[in-house]
């Protein structure tokens, strides 16, 4: 998660061109996270600290927490410490960057605090997005209407989307801000109605090819068009979604149930009420959810 | 073959029966059959006479309450594990008073696919 968002956010300053970013992105998995990098994520070292001992583990044959004890800038603890978060995933996209030298320790260093300063986050909010603290993040990147009376239950819906898209769709995900909108266009909608005590209508909406893929990832299927069996996997996803929201409420004592889901094509939403549109960026496109009373 | 379990998976969506046949395939062999509705799902029933059936509750043309309904009529010890997307209270309730003999919410996790087989497939 914290590689979708931070990586976009050095895409959109021109640090990494989308070619090299997409192939980083790629190569996470093989990438495996030092100990360098770990010690200034953490503030134990700065990178001119992380250089150095870097310089004389070429000169000797000692490890690198070794060397940092020895030099005073780790203690026992702090090594530790780095050492348990070695197999985290949170900087393993920073890892990656710099095994790919395009971007410096000291420029990531600076990134990492332009980037918290940018989003105004909290120590506790970047701490929940390196972390994959999905509820946290959603609540930081989400701004409904303050007094929309709602926002949390729209919140909740949006925390679950995301963990249920990381769960079988893509593990690259991020969500920009809720945009409120009246009408839209698009080639795709799909639609599922909750109802009960609360009314909520609910749309993933996209264009064809981001969809495709979207719903052949879910049904373990490679589709080239948007078939009747593309749809039925989109249209099922959206129900299971739905399905797993209705099973949270209902352990809040909300009963809810839903519509069978339907799919439109070019179709114009039009709306009397406001409508918020959340964009989610995937590794192979973007797509829409809407979601309104 | 002939010890080979039959079952009935019954689910408007293709992608749910399909995920389903591929899971029950992996947990053990056994004979599947598909029903896209709820009057196929009877009509599918009377004519293998499996011995567990699947039953997606929201269906077009007869919805999978209704069709559980008949097949216990048909077959009083039937044993018809119902699936839904939506697990709230009221539906697992109406399931298991019509005659379902147990409830499983989407998404289908193996594990406790396989423990519902075991339970309910067993030739009497």
């Amino acid at each position: 998660m914290f590689s979708a968002f931070f990586g976009n956010y050095i895409l959109n300053k021109g640090l990494v061109s989308a070619e090299d970013l997409s192939k980083v992105l790629k190569n996470q998995k093989e990438t495996r996270l030092k100990l360098g990098v770990l010690a200034i994520n953490a503030g134990f070292m700065n990178a001119i600290q992380v250089q150095e001992i870097h310089e004389l583990q070429a000169k000797m044959d000692k490890r690198f927490g070794e060397l940092a004890i020895e030099k005073n800038y780790l203690s026992k603890e702090q090594l530790d410490l780095i050492l348990k978060q070695q197999k985290s995933e949170h900087l393993i996209l920073a890892q990656a960057l710099i095994d790919e030298n395009l971007m410096s320790m000291s420029t990531f260093e600076k990134e990492l605090v332009e980037y918290k300063s940018t989003h105004s986050l909290t120590d506790e909010q970047f701490d929940a997005l390196k972390d994959g603290n999905v509820d946290i993040v959603v609540n930081t990147f989400l701004s409904f209407e303050e007094d929309h009376e709602m926002s949390n239950y729209y919140r909740d819906y949006v925390s679950l989307l995301f963990k249920n898209i990381i769960r079988f769709i893509d593990s690259d995900v991020r969500i920009e801000a809720a945009e409120a909108i009246s009408s839209m266009q698009s080639p795709y909608m799909f639609t599922q109605k909750i109802t009960g005590e609360t009314q909520l209508v609910t749309s993933i909406v996209g264009d064809s090819e981001t969809l495709i893929t979207f719903a052949g990832k879910y049904a373990d299927e490679t589709f080239t068009t948007m078939d009747a069996y593309a749809k039925d996997s989109i249209g099922e996803f959206l129900n299971l979604h739905n399905g797993l929201f209705t099973v949270n409420m209902s352990n809040r004592g909300i009963e809810l149930d839903l519509t069978v889901q339907a799919c439109q094509e070019n179709t114009t939403l039009k709306a009397d009420k406001v409508f918020y549109r959340i964009p989610f960026y995937l590794s192979f496109g973007e797509f829409d959810l809407v979601i309104g009373l | 073959m002939e010890n080979e379990i039959k079952i009935l998976v019954c689910d408007d969506s293709m992608t749910v029966r399909k995920k389903l046949v591929q899971s029950l395939n992996t947990i053990q062999p056994c004979i599947v059959f598909e029903a896209d509705n709820g009057n196929s799902a009877v009509s599918e029933y009377e004519k293998n006479m499996p011995d567990l059936v699947l039953m997606d509750i929201m269906m077009p043309e007869k919805d999978g309450i209704e069709a559980l309904s008949e097949i216990i009529e048909m077959n009083p010890s039937a044993k018809v594990v119902m699936l839904s997307s939506v697990g709230t209270k009221s539906n697992l309730k109406k399931a298991l008073e019509v005659g379902a003999v147990d409830f499983l919410q989407k998404p289908c996790e193996e594990d406790k696919l396989r423990n519902l087989i075991n339970t309910y497939s067993r030739k009497e």
